[in-house]
């Protein structure tokens, strides 16, 4: 007797774990599918704004969706050499590097400092950087204007690489502090009592500590910098202005030529996205350190 | 040693270059606000008008409404972005766990220009050939294109940003349930918890602060939108979809009406100041609460 | 090797809203191993970042070997410094690690490669760690850490070396015995040692002369012999040996006190007027360490006090045992020869000659008995 009731219990128990496991494992992979699904989803509107860059004009104008087609260069050819577009990419890449390089080499030692030592009124920067950060670009924009106006620096590149500082500088101080602070100030001091001044502790214990921090915090800037609009279109001029910023002047209410204009956009994007890839890492670490430490 | 002056080292080339940014601009626009100035009206040479630009500017009603449209714009959006943020990153967690590349895909849409993902809101939405005007156009669902009506334009720029944002918001929101701790799920297993229980009780208290942190982020982004507003509808149909930036473009770069436009910004400076101050002090108090809890 | 000298010293953090050191003044002669012994909080790290030059005094001077050092940096100063938290660099390997000090700027000179090489490996023969030199930090456990940071601090032959409790996160065996080479190592090199501990034991055992420090003031300095056997206040008292000392109120009466909550302490006559003309009230506070109290059966005539069992904790050889009285919770440290049973009934005896006595409002010790 006994041994039957023992035997209807693990057979009972066993079929649990089987349904159970299975069950799980469903729900698993529907998520899997579904989040597949979901990014599919998300991206789509950008792979066919990207793809009506390849397509001709009656391609994209047709009322049916075209799904395969021969793609075309032309537009690329024609909005990059034809136009001399590309000058434009030219221009987004100097302003983007000269305003993150000036912006790194000022703003590392400025937040190690930040990090380190006392210094008065903190809370006070913060608060004018935060309300920075919260106006719209047109507060800076305006005054920016009418002082370069006045020096003559519209349309030159140092004009929009200056605005760029203005929002690049907080962002670097910002990020570069919260890596400075994870460090323990306890490697300064071991540092120091070996032998090196603050200085050389700074150079030679904690720099390769934040190499990693740094590079993602560059990268980050550069794609805040080519991705800025407003400075870019009014402190610039047609020789100086980045990629970003043309693009709208190229929509207009009748005529527009899409399929150039998306082929632009895509040429706008792709550097963006290939940076994406190569941050891959420091993207959820900085996104969750910047977020929450606030 | 730890001296004042040595710390000045460290700090003054961006100390100095930060106040010469952003200090001689304000004043700049301090002064012009109260002059004259304007590229279109000949008889504006410079000359000191008093409060006579921010007199114009209390009276415009528009200046009004570009706030309400910001509200309009950014209460929807930021419980839109919230909502489905949430939802997504309850569904993509598991994932990500296994294939973390998908965050980098996930953020195209946040890292790109805000122009671009603008184009790509005005063409989706194209009545002709537009992936979903087309569609909205033809079964006679509207009747006009989406970013020429009055009613529809403002919600189509809502669902533009939230194309770009709500992805950033997922995954704020993905890498804190990564990051969460096991102990109180199996506490709440060992409870007998459901599904949904252990949801409520469990899982939303633990990520509330990163969607506070998230959503926080794009209140404070709200006054900001711009490029995006700019590319679809140039503030239009009339001024339904001019938010805050917006109207201080069109009447700063458009009108050319210099001294109004540092009136302008002046104030809207003074207006970013106060919420600023007002959100970071409820902050304070919210997270002097919430770790006591 | 240097005499340190530390005169008068304070330090106050966030503008004055923490007041880390008070006035804190004591010797550590040269060649000797001085402890800082004192609860979390009291200031010990802080008085160690003062000497290292980590950070600067607000108030008060220090001197190495009679040369005021008060203002140099650190780098200057020819000290090493072990912290609490090993602060090894990570990216760096134990090999690296050790060698940083010998390629700091202005030292690189006398310490060619081959040099700087060679005294590395030997530090690390000497600490037990020669296999772990091309292995990061990461990969160690945390005696092994610990030992690498000892030997940063070796490597160099420093005037001195400050030890911020150093073996505080090791297990209880390894402490043991890291304890007892910490002493071997630092008698054999000769070196100046200031050592900082929460672990009375610790400074008990290793210290030729200690301080005891308590919220930035120093409370006590002398052996560990005389801090034990002369607690000067209620504190050092209560904070040294284990179990601790017991505090018991009493009050003066004719021919000895009567202690709260328990019987009577009679004193021979000289203490007692001793006792009278050095307080200003007629209550006390009688000090008796958990080895002098003697258990008795109840009936015993001259009692000090009946208690109740509450608790025994036997440690082998000794056992402590808490007892309680109406009032009064208190302990008895003796051989576990006989186990008493829980809620016995027992009594107490100690000797007066056992007591330590302080006043009740200074919490000073009442000298001269």
């Amino acid at each position: 007797m006994r041994e039957e009731f023992a035997l209807i219990d693990t057979t009972k128990s066993e079929k649990k774990k089987e349904r159970y496991f299975t069950n799980d494992r469903i729900l698993r992979w529907t998520s899997y599918v579904l989040t597949l699904f979901m990014v599919l989803l998300f991206l789509f509107p950008w792979l066919w704004v990207f793809s009506l860059g390849f397509k001709t004009r009656t391609e994209i104008l047709s009322p049916t969706i075209v799904w395969l087609w021969k793609p075309t260069l032309a537009n690329f050819h024609e909005v990059l050499i034809v136009k001399g577009y590309w000058k434009l990419i030219i221009n987004s890449l100097i302003i983007a590097v000269s305003a993150v390089s000036l912006c790194i080499i000022i703003g590392v030692p400025t937040a190690y400092a930040f990090s380190r030592f006392p210094i008065p009124g903190k809370e006070s920067w913060f608060y004018m950087i935060l309300t920075f950060r919260m106006a719209p670009a047109v507060v800076l924009a305006l005054p920016l204007y009418i002082i370069f106006a006045r020096l003559g620096l519209l349309g030159t590149f140092p004009a929009p690489i200056i605005a760029h500082i203005t929002f690049t500088l907080p962002f670097v101080i910002w990020l570069m502090r919260s890596f400075f602070d994870d460090i323990p100030k306890e490697i300064d001091a071991a540092a120091m009592t070996d032998g090196y001044t603050r200085t050389g502790a700074f150079i030679h214990a904690i720099l390769p500590l934040v190499k990693s921090g740094i590079v993602a915090v560059t990268l980050f800037s550069i794609i805040f910098s080519w991705n800025e609009f407003l400075y870019g279109l009014i402190l610039t001029s047609d020789a100086t202005r980045p990629v970003a910023s043309q693009i709208p002047s190229l929509i207009r209410p009748h005529g527009t030529l899409w399929g150039e204009v998306a082929a632009l956009a895509t040429v706008a994007s792709l550097p963006v996205a290939i940076l994406i890839f190569a941050l891959q890492r420091s993207l959820v670490r900085g996104l969750s350190f910047g977020a929450v430490k606030g | 040693m730890k001296s004042r002056k040595y710390i000045w080292w460290w700090v003054s080339p961006a100390a100095i270059l930060f106040l010469l940014i952003i200090l001689v601009p304000f004043i700049t626009a301090l002064t012009y606000s109260f002059r004259a100035y304007s590229f279109t009206d000949s008889t504006a040479h410079g000359q000191f008008i008093g409060v006579e630009n921010y007199r114009k500017l209390v009276f415009d009603s528009d200046f009004y409404n570009s706030f309400k449209v910001t509200f309009l714009y950014m209460i929807p959006a930021i419980v839109f972005q919230g909502a489905l943020g949430l939802g997504m990153a309850l569904l993509m967690a598991g994932a990500v766990r296994r294939a973390r590349i998908l965050i980098p895909i996930m953020l195209l849409p946040t890292l790109l220009t805000p122009v671009v993902i603008g184009l790509v809101g005005v063409l989706i939405l194209n009545p002709d050939f537009g992936i979903v005007g087309q569609f909205l156009f033809r079964s006679g669902l509207i009747k006009e294109a989406v970013l020429g009506s009055t009613k529809l334009a403002l919600p189509a720029i809502i669902a533009v940003d939230s194309y770009q944002w709500t992805p950033f918001v997922a995954v704020i929101l993905t890498a804190g349930m990564l990051g969460l701790p096991k102990e109180p799920y199996e506490a709440a297993q060992v409870d007998g918890a459901n599904k949904w229980q252990t949801f409520i009780r469990v899982t939303m208290p633990l990520l509330w602060p990163y969607l506070v942190v998230a959503l926080l982020i794009r209140v404070i982004d709200a006054f900001r939108i711009f490029d995006i507003i700019w590319v679809m509808t140039r503030g239009g149909p009339g001024i339904s979809t001019e938010t805050v930036a917006v109207y201080a473009y069109r009447h700063t770069f458009r009108f050319w009406d210099l001294g109004y436009g540092s009136a302008l910004i002046m104030v809207i400076f003074v207006f970013i100041s106060i919420l600023v101050e007002y959100l970071y002090k409820a902050l304070q108090r919210w997270q002097s609460n919430g770790s006591a809890a | 090797m240097a005499k340190i000298e530390v005169k008068n010293i304070q330090k106050e953090y966030k503008g004055g809203q923490v007041n880390a050191l008070k006035d804190v003044s004591f010797e550590c002669a040269d060649g000797k191993f001085f402890c800082l012994l004192g609860p979390a909080g009291a200031g010990k790290t802080t008085t160690i970042k003062l000497i290292g030059g980590v950070e600067a005094v607000d108030k008060g001077e220090i001197f190495f070997d009679g040369k005021a050092v008060t203002d140099i940096l650190p780098m200057e100063r020819d000290i090493a410094i072990a912290f609490e938290t090993y602060a090894l660099y990570p990216q760096r390997t134990v090999r690296e690690n050790l060698l940083f000090p010998l390629q700091a700027p202005f030292r690189k000179e006398n310490w060619p490669v081959e040099k700087a090489e060679k005294r590395a490996v030997e530090i690390a023969e000497l600490l037990g760690i020669g296999e772990l030199l091309d292995r990061l930090p990461q990969q160690l456990s945390g005696g092994q850490r610990q030992r690498v940071a000892l030997g940063r601090a070796l490597v160099r032959n420093p005037k001195a070396y400050l030890l911020d409790e150093p073996i505080a996160h090791l297990d209880a065996k390894l402490r043991h015995r890291m304890r007892g080479e910490l002493k071997r190592i630092q008698i054999e090199l000769g070196i100046t040692t200031l050592y900082t501990t929460p672990d009375q034991l610790e400074a008990l055992s290793l210290a030729d002369e200690m301080a005891v420090i308590n919220q930035g003031i120093i409370e006590q300095i002398g052996t560990p012999e005389s801090i034990y056997k002369f607690p000067k206040n209620v504190f050092i008292a209560g904070f040294i040996g284990d179990p601790p000392m017991n505090i018991l109120k009493a009050n003066i009466i004719e021919n000895g006190l009567k202690l709260e909550g328990m019987g009577i302490l009679s004193l021979p006559e000289k203490q007692n007027n001793a006792l009278s003309t050095n307080l200003s009230e007629s209550s006390v506070l009688v000090g008796i360490r958990p080895k002098d109290i003697n258990l008795v059966s109840p009936d015993h005539k001259d009692l000090q006090a009946k208690a109740q069992v509450r608790n025994t904790q036997v440690l082998g050889e000794t056992m402590v045992i808490t007892m309680i009285t109406d009032l009064i919770e208190f302990h008895v440290k003796m051989s576990s020869e006989v186990v008493p049973s829980h809620g016995e009934q027992v009594g107490i005896t100690f000797d007066a000659v056992d007591c330590h006595f302080f006043d009740p409002k200074t919490q000073i010790r009442v000298e001269g008995l």
